[in-house]
């Protein structure tokens, strides 16, 4: 698991290094050279469209409606892989039934079924879900498998001697010795998710992050544009940081130096 | 893992009843490994009667079926011949009346140690588990340690909560796998006093794998010898000493010398 957060002003400072002169040449390339020629807005710009993207209520709007997806689709795809992930680990026999199909299904980018999605699902919400859940079902699935074999072959032993039954099995054993791997999936799938989604508004979409850029770029707001991939990338962060939030909470037993 | 979301199973009543003492039964057993072609004989024969609340020891060279004795015990593993009866049943699967302690603590790591104990209670729901899994920390030294994770544990502690944890079904029959055998010198002579101690006070029937012939001596009333593998019996020695045993007395050393006469033998 990661370390700590060190926020010590030494570790602080080298990683702000590089943003700070990204700014920097930023600022530059457009105030001083005057470069741009409507692709790079100035700093100016850009605020000012932020402020207008506020104000008018249209960011948070897009935000939202992309979060809401997200959150629908990922808890789907969280409840179809996690169980599925464990029937797999615990039954082999069921795995040879679907994991060489599965392994052919995870190789190919969720984008990829854009179109066939459109045709099937329509450019509702199905096919938004339907692109999310395909992005984070696999990362999800094969973690939980991954957790679950890889659970030490002396507690089933224990499990055994102490008469475990099968949702002490689950609940006891199967669920927090897998919890290490599973957290690495849920963090994969979520990030994968994520990029999927931005992907499939840019394409079938009249809402959402992804929208927004795409509209922005064909009235050639370019301000917009920046905005809204730096809100994507901004969030993506903000998720993969949750997560390692709540797998240090759901981790507890495995820190080495803290107190009890 | 295929087999592992089942738990063990119960006991059959078998017709003949074993004679009165008789706690552990084991008739003709013999374990094999691998398949036809690439087989290992783990045990071979081993006929052998432990009788109620006696405290037996197994020693043998390393790789001569002790464990394996053990496991098939427990039932974690399943006979290829012959039987195993406890307290007159047949031995099917685990079961509550045989405890198993490994030669590590296998604690749950993500659970506390009170959780790690209170697993080893048959009724873990019941209204006074807490009562109960105080009484079993307390028994073991460890009452202060009740919200620790086994982490946090040195080896000796983590190992009498695993004694604990086995004890929490009161089992007729205790099964200790060189329990000891990873601990300092010291731990190990504290933990040799507790465990005497519990034996007196619970009655329980040890059947207890170890390769220090002190510990044997010390702890025992028959120290059972098996032979190399495949491991047959090769004899059982009791020891007719009063407890507690002194290590340096005259027939302490009689006792060793004997056992290493017989362990010697073997290699030749
Ligand atoms: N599950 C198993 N599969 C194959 N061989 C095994 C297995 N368990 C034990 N053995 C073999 O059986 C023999 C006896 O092992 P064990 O009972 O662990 O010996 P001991 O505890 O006396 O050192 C060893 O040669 C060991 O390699
Ligand atoms: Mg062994």
């Amino acid at each position: 698991m990661d370390k700590k957060v060190d926020w010590g002003w030494r570790v602080m400072a080298r990683k702000a290094t590089l943003p700070i002169m990204v700014l920097g040449i930023w600022w530059w390339l457009t105030n001083v050279r005057g470069f741009g020629g409507g692709i790079l807005p100035t700093p100016h710009e850009f605020t000012a469209g932020l402020g207008r993207l506020i104000t008018t209520g249209q960011l948070w709007r897009h935000i939202s409606i992309s979060l809401l997806r997200i959150g629908q689709g990922f808890g789907l795809a969280a409840g179809l892989a996690i169980p599925l992930g464990i029937l797999v680990a615990a039954f082999p026999i069921f795995g040879q039934f679907v994991l060489p199909s599965l392994e052919f299904l995870r190789q190919i980018p969720p984008i990829a079924w854009i179109p066939v999605f459109i045709l099937a699902l329509g450019i509702g919400e199905a096919t938004k879900l339907a692109v999310i859940v395909y992005a984070a079902f696999f990362p999800v699935f094969m973690n939980t498998i991954l957790g679950v074999t890889q659970i030490d072959q002396h507690y089933w032993e224990v499990a055994r001697l102490l008469q475990f039954s099968k949702q002490e099995t689950l609940r006891e054993l199967i669920v927090p010795g897998a919890m290490a791997s599973l957290a690495t999936g849920i963090r994969l799938g979520l990030s994968n998710s994520w990029r999927a989604l931005v992907a499939a508004e840019m394409l079938a979409a009249v809402s959402g992050l992804g929208y927004m850029i795409m509209s922005a770029r064909s009235l050639v707001r370019m301000d917009e544009v920046f905005i809204g991939i730096l809100v994507i990338g901004l969030l993506g962060t903000a998720f993969d940081w949750g997560c390692r939030v709540l797998e240090q909470h759901f981790l507890y037993w495995q820190k080495p130096e803290e107190d009890i | 893992m295929s087999s592992t979301f089942c738990t063990g199973k119960s006991q059959k009543k078998t017709s003949d009843a074993s004679p009165q003492g008789a706690d552990v039964k084991v008739l003709n057993l013999s374990k094999w490994f691998g398949g036809p072609n690439n087989r290992l004989k783990a045990l071979e024969n081993v006929t052998m009667e432990v009788p109620k609340g006696a405290f037996f020891s197994v020693i043998g060279q390393s790789g001569c079926g002790k464990t394996t004795l053990l496991r098939l015990i427990a039932g974690l593993e399943t006979p290829s011949r012959g039987r195993i009866e406890v307290d007159g049943r047949q031995v099917e699967g685990t079961g509550w009346e045989r405890g198993l302690i490994f030669q590590e603590p296998r604690l749950f790591p993500w659970a506390t140690v009170e959780h790690n104990v209170r697993l080893g209670l048959p009724d873990r729901d019941s209204s006074v588990w807490p009562d109960l899994v105080a009484e079993l920390l307390e028994l073991v030294g460890l009452e202060g340690f009740a919200a620790a994770f086994p982490r946090k544990l040195s080896g000796g502690m983590a190992q009498r909560v695993a004694l604990a944890r086995a004890l929490a079904s009161t089992p007729r029959v205790l099964l200790l796998d060189e329990p000891l055998g990873a601990l300092d010198a010291v731990t190990r002579a504290r933990m040799q006093k507790e465990l005497l101690g519990i034996w007196h006070k619970r009655k329980i029937t040890m059947l207890a794998v170890t390769h220090d012939l002190d510990e044997a001596i010390l702890l025992s009333t028959h120290i059972v010898v098996l032979s190399e593998r495949p491991g047959t019996v090769k004899s059982v020695i009791p020891i007719q000493m009063e407890y507690p045993r002194d290590r340096t007395s005259m027939e302490f050393n009689r006792f060793k010398q004997e056992l290493v006469k017989l362990l010697l033998e073997e290699v030749s």
